[in-house]
């Protein structure tokens, strides 16, 4: 007798995600729907806008991955356009794009992804003493993990326990038996939930220094950055390499030594060493380090096989809305694909919770599309970056991987799982925390006899232009694509990370990495279901990103027919 | 001595009417330059800094904005109220058929140009637009003027003027508003100055000088 | 008596309403102060800090500290509707130093999404449990605009398949106070550009009840917390301006204290985005800046610890906390005047000489057909 257990909301992402399984009598996920409830039509909104505009409002699809969504509209724009951007803007971004990583990755880590790990009631029970030599376990240098900090910590939080109201903390899955760490792990981690918090606030004037706010930074403009006197005072420079500094020491003595002791922790839990079940992955160049020259790669991989990487071939890019709440006949490609918004509602039937409304499985159950590389379905985000930098031979990327897989005695396969998908994301932290300098510097060389931020477009509104921002956000690649026409924005589309890794089943019948990454999982107890939730996490969700509209083309909105009822 | 007067000399313009008109001219001419200044400065900036462009500009066009609105308040007071009322007599013609038909096919060349009072029904209500739009633009200055100036009458006027910015739905559409009128007035400077050389020239009579002088000339035996 | 005297006095009733209540922790503050080192000196300064802030003369910072202390007994839901999460992103880099998280479980923080460990089923029940217990004491912050077309079905919440809009209705119901954080809970936001294809409109619209806007895509966390303070000391809502914005934030243009405000009454304009003006940090008028146009407080308290604020950056403000500001302030880089006027490809000035230029085309037809026209007849 299967039971079917529903998640919602999926706490701790950006934006509306809902989750259902039904799992066995041994309480085995058999079938899995990953779904989002929200959707809000930016891409029609920019229709028929300056393209100039196009940047600043197509950020706001996240507040998250902030940044990520500006400049690839913006660079969308600059490829249709033609543009070529001085080499100090394109530095200047990618410092930007440094920024936004060392924040996004520490937040999402301990603040979103941290308490699937982190048992903050066990914790209390922790002794502090041991707890501060435990640390040096993964480190020989811990912050904020003294005996002494750690004791204060404990205090802290036994204070706030005691009361029996624990605010953000209440009615979550303490105690669950998947929480591997021991009493004086969860202390050390819980210290630095409450440090990073700090950090992240520095990571975060980072992004602010060139970008003049964050979130939403409002520094780009086609055709350069206007950052310029930022660029050129000496003191807001060196302010953003004290504060690099200040968070990478943070990446180093706690992110990276805090996933080496879960992989310590957790190397036996069973829920976290599956979760990677569609082994394609995706990913593209990013991060600049001088003229021409990345960071890291892109390319395809597909089946988990290393040893062979192809180049995107953006023609195989398709998007199926069988079970999507659009209509449209068969999968399109972005430049072709209509969407007509067809919301068909709830089911209702019975849950572990009892009388639910839940999603249609065999209909349409989400707001998200399911876009599919050459029919299948890819896997996008760090580890996916990683994986391809790895088998292109990228030098930096293959010694960081190594010397992970080495310190923790792993071999090369465990990076294809739920915890190699979050260490991944650690290690990109850390090469870009460190290979960011050499942006740094390479900008300094290049503004002692270049001091030009910006060339001004040219747009003739007699031509139509067609053009492709394509950049990896923290959550993976990112492509946005614009029509031009008379000047002004005649379609737009953006093909998002979590799009492709959150999408329904497509019409061939596959399942979109999330939904795949949960099959086959035990859970403790359904109506708690703490490890789906864990796996959803790895990919670190974005569903405001993720929900969009494709393409206008031929369809107005007098083509909104949506059942008033919503049944 | 002298041939007999072929042409009456009549009174139509009181030296209130006249001195406000060429006030107002010259309001509108300066306005609507340091107007288009601010909305786009096109003048480049001196040397020096001492200079405050656009400070004196924006001066300028807030002392004439004043002297506008002052005017515009007076004119509607004196339209009602004056004791000479050559100008509440063309509301007859408005309300005719007749004259509307002859006011229109004089202008297409074709007959002569009769009236009860100064002006033509065409004219009558054109001038009761601009009055409006006069309004509206004033509104619309105090308005910008009161979320700039917030002591004295900014401070006077703050109350009324925010529920003014909120009902038009903030203060960029306050500005773009007072931006369209601005070419409102333009567009009628020019067709003014036109109408009143044309009928001075076309009905042999002196228009362009009566708002100078007051008087008007016409055929004695009409 | 001045207002700020009888602003005091009721500063002061509403703290001593507050203590009769019964405590949420056993410890109190100022024990927990001194177990994480912060002294009451550090204290006493961040009070001062945060009653500057709020523009408040210094005498009520004794009243901001007692209000920290007894704030605890204040429960907060966030709710998030359509929205990005900036909001939130915003909220969390609260800066006043080691004061952040001491915020954080000061307040008491019920349902917040994106913080909250609580997950599906659980996660509802903390939300239809705080609503329940702290009926009418309770402040409700919501993020994002409500979707109305369809009767809210472009957003669903919960196990439960509640639409945003039923959710925000049930839980505007109870609640001591509803801040709307951000220009989408303010007003709709960017999904209420035009066409607003979901019905998004502000909370306000919704509610029926007065309702805080915090303009800003997203508000500066100052304007946010600074807020909610305001609420903890005073128990009512702060006083607001034309779009029921708190003046103590919204009371002032963007343009009235920006750095560059002398270079705009000196004339000295940016052309363009990198040339000499911007490196000099000219006016940036002409490349679009709506400044004059937007009520914040960003030149004053910027944003991220007083890093840095848009026209810092060199762009200008694109009017991020007025109401419908993406299609009245667009295009974002150029002055109101020179905007492409929305399906007419052209600027409004470019359409007024063009209209002036036919009206004095006209003019000029009309002169040279009176010259052949026939004379009058007298």
């Amino acid at each position: 007798m299967s039971k079917r257990v529903v998640i919602d909301p999926i706490t701790r992402i950006e934006g509306h995600l809902r989750v259902e399984v039904e799992v066995d009598e041994n309480n085995v996920v058999q079938k899995a729907w990953s779904s989002s409830t929200l959707w809000r039509g930016l891409e029609v909104i920019l229709k028929g806008r300056s393209p100039h505009d196009v940047g600043l409002l197509i950020q706001r699809i996240c507040g998250v991955c902030t940044y990520s969504h500006y400049r690839a509209g913006v660079e969308a724009v600059e490829d249709a356009l033609g543009t070529k951007i001085p080499l100090n803007a394109k530095y200047l971004r990618s410092l930007m794009q440094t920024s936004l990583y060392m924040h996004d990755h520490i937040v999402h880590f301990y603040h979103l992804h941290g308490l699937d790990w982190v048992d903050v009631v066990s914790a209390l029970s922790a002794d502090p003493a041991a707890a501060a030599q435990e640390a040096m376990k993964y480190t020989d240098k811990p912050i904020a993990a003294g005996e002494g900090e750690l004791r204060a910590v404990q205090e802290r939080v036994k204070g706030f326990v005691e009361t029996g109201k624990l605010g953000p903390f209440a009615n979550a899955y303490w105690g669950n038996g998947t929480y591997k760490f021991t009493p004086e792990q969860n202390l050390i981690a819980l210290s630095h939930y409450l440090k990073a918090l700090e950090v992240q606030r520095v990571a975060a004037e980072m992004l602010a220094i060139f970008g003049g706010k964050s979130p939403h930074p409002q520094s780009l403009v086609v055709g350069g950055v206007t950052a310029v006197r930022d660029m050129l005072s000496p003191a807001r420079l060196q302010e953003w390499k004290q504060k690099h500094a200040i968070v990478t020491d943070f990446i180093h003595r706690a992110y990276k030594a805090d996933i080496m002791m879960a992989a310590a922790a957790f190397g036996n839990e069973p829920s976290v060493l599956g979760g990677v079940a569609i082994k394609n992955f995706m990913a593209t160049n990013d991060f600049v380090l001088a003229d021409g020259e990345y960071m890291f790669d892109g390319g395809v991989i597909m089946n988990g096989d290393l040893t062979s990487v192809t180049d995107i071939d953006n023609d195989l890019i398709k998007e199926d809305v069988t079970h999507s709440w659009y209509k449209a006949d068969g999968a399109q490609h972005p430049y072709e694909g209509t969407t007509i918004p067809d919301y068909t509602g709830f089911v209702e039937r019975d849950t572990v919770y009892g009388k639910l409304p839940t999603l249609d499985g065999d209909g349409k159950y989400s707001w998200v599309k399911s876009p599919r590389y050459g029919d299948e379905p890819i896997e996008v985000g760090p580890l996916a970056s990683l994986l391809v930098s790895y088998a292109r031979g990228n030098k930096v990327v293959v010694k960081s991987v190594n010397e992970l897989l080495e310190a923790t005695g792993l071999p090369v396969e465990a990076l294809f799982t739920t915890l190699g998908r979050t260490a991944a994301r650690m290690l990109q932290t850390v090469i870009v925390a460190e290979e960011g300098l050499k942006t740094f510097d390479a900008m300094l060389l290049n503004m002692q006899t270049d001091e030009s931020t910006y060339v001004k477009p040219e747009i003739d509104s007699d031509k139509e232009y067609q053009g492709v921002g394509m950049i990896e956000a923290p959550r993976g690649m990112l492509s946005h694509w614009i029509r031009i026409k008379g000047g002004l924005v005649e379609n737009y589309q953006a093909v998002v990370p979590t799009t492709w890794n959150a999408g329904p089943v497509d019409a061939n019948g596959k399942m979109g990495p999330y939904e795949a990454s949960l099959i086959g999982l035990k859970l403790e107890d359904p109506t708690k279901p703490l490890e789906v939730i864990r796996i959803i996490h790895s990919f670190d969700p974005c569903m405001a990103c993720s929900v969009h509209v494709m393409d206008y083309k031929g369809a107005d909105l007098g083509e909104f027919r949506i059942n008033p009822n919503g049944q | 001595m002298g041939k007999p007067a072929t042409h009456s000399r009549d009174y139509i313009f009181t030296p209130a009417i006249r001195i406000f008109h060429w006030l107002r001219a010259l309001a509108i001419l300066v306005l609507v330059i340091t107007g288009f200044y601010i909305s786009w400065p096109f003048l480049v900036a001196p040397e020096t800094n001492d200079t405050q462009v656009q400070s004196i500009l924006r001066f300028a066009h807030l002392v004439f904005g004043f002297v506008l609105t002052a005017i515009t308040f007076v004119r509607f007071y004196l339209f009602f109220f004056s004791r000479n009322d050559i100008e509440r007599r063309s509301f007859r013609d408005v309300m005719s058929i007749n004259s509307w038909i002859k006011n229109l096919k004089s202008y297409l060349w074709m007959g002569q140009l009769h009236k009860q009072g100064v002006y033509g029904p065409l004219q009558f209500m054109t001038y009761v637009a601009v009055s409006f739009m006069a309004l509206i633009i004033c509104i619309t200055g105090l308005v910008l003027y009161a979320n700039v100036y917030h002591l004295g009458m900014g401070g006077m006027m703050w109350d009324i003027s925010g529920w003014i910015t909120a009902q038009m739905g903030g203060l960029a559409w306050v500005r773009i508003i007072h931006h369209y009128l601005t070419w409102a007035f333009c567009i009628f400077v020019v067709i003014h100055v036109y109408m009143a050389v044309w009928c001075g020239i076309r009905f042999k009579h002196n228009s362009v000088d009566s708002i100078v002088s007051g008087y008007d000339y016409h055929k004695a035996d009409h | 008596m001045d207002t700020h005297a009888a602003l005091y006095e009721q500063g002061k009733a509403r703290l001593e309403a507050l203590r009769e209540l019964s405590p949420r922790h056993t410890e109190s503050l100022k024990q927990k102060m001194e177990q994480h080192g912060i002294t009451r000196r550090d204290f006493m300064k961040w009070s001062a800090a945060v009653t500057s802030m709020l523009a408040l003369p210094l005498p009520f910072s004794t009243l901001v500290a007692e209000a920290a202390e007894l704030s605890d007994r204040v429960p907060l839901i966030w709710l998030h509707m359509a929205e990005c999460t900036g909001c939130s992103e915003s909220l969390i880099r609260t800066d006043t130093p080691n004061l952040d998280s001491l915020i954080f479980d000061h307040i008491s923080l019920e349902y917040h999404e994106t913080l909250m460990a609580a997950a599906g089923w659980q996660a509802e029940e903390n939300l239809e449990h705080a609503l329940e217990q702290y009926k009418g004491n309770y402040l409700l912050a919501v993020e994002g605009a409500v979707p109305t077309a369809n009767n809210g079905a472009f957003l669903t919440v919960g196990c439960k398949g509640h639409t945003g809009l039923e959710i925000m209705h049930h839980a505007a119901e109870g609640a001591a106070g509803i801040i709307s954080v951000g220009t989408c809970a303010a007003f709709g936001g960017v999904q209420a550009a035009a066409p607003n294809p979901t019905g998004a409109v502000g909370v306000a619209e919704v509610v029926h009840k007065p309702v805080v806007n915090l303009g800003g895509c997203p508000p500066s966390e100052k304007n946010i917390v600074g807020t909610l303070m305001y609420f903890i000391m005073f128990g009512k809502l702060p006083a607001l301006d034309m779009f029921n914005r708190p003046k103590w934030a919204y009371g002032a243009r963007v343009h009235d204290n920006c750095e560059r405000r002398g270079r705009f009454d000196a004339g000295e304009f940016v052309e363009e985005f990198g040339d000499f003006g911007a490196k000099e940090g000219y006016c940036l008028y002409k490349v679009g800046c709506k400044g004059p146009y937007t009520y914040n407080n960003c030149p004053t308290e910027r944003f991220n610890h007083h890093t840095s604020w848009p026209v810092l950056a060199g762009h200008g403000c694109i009017g991020c906390s007025e109401p419908s500001f993406w299609d009245d302030m667009a295009d974002f880089e150029r002055p109101l005047g020179r905007q492409l006027l929305y399906g007419f490809d052209a600027t409004a000035d470019a359409v007024g000489a063009v209209i002036l230029g036919a009206a004095a085309v006209g003019v000029g037809a009309h002169a040279v057909v009176s010259v052949f026209a026939k004379p009058l007849e007298d």
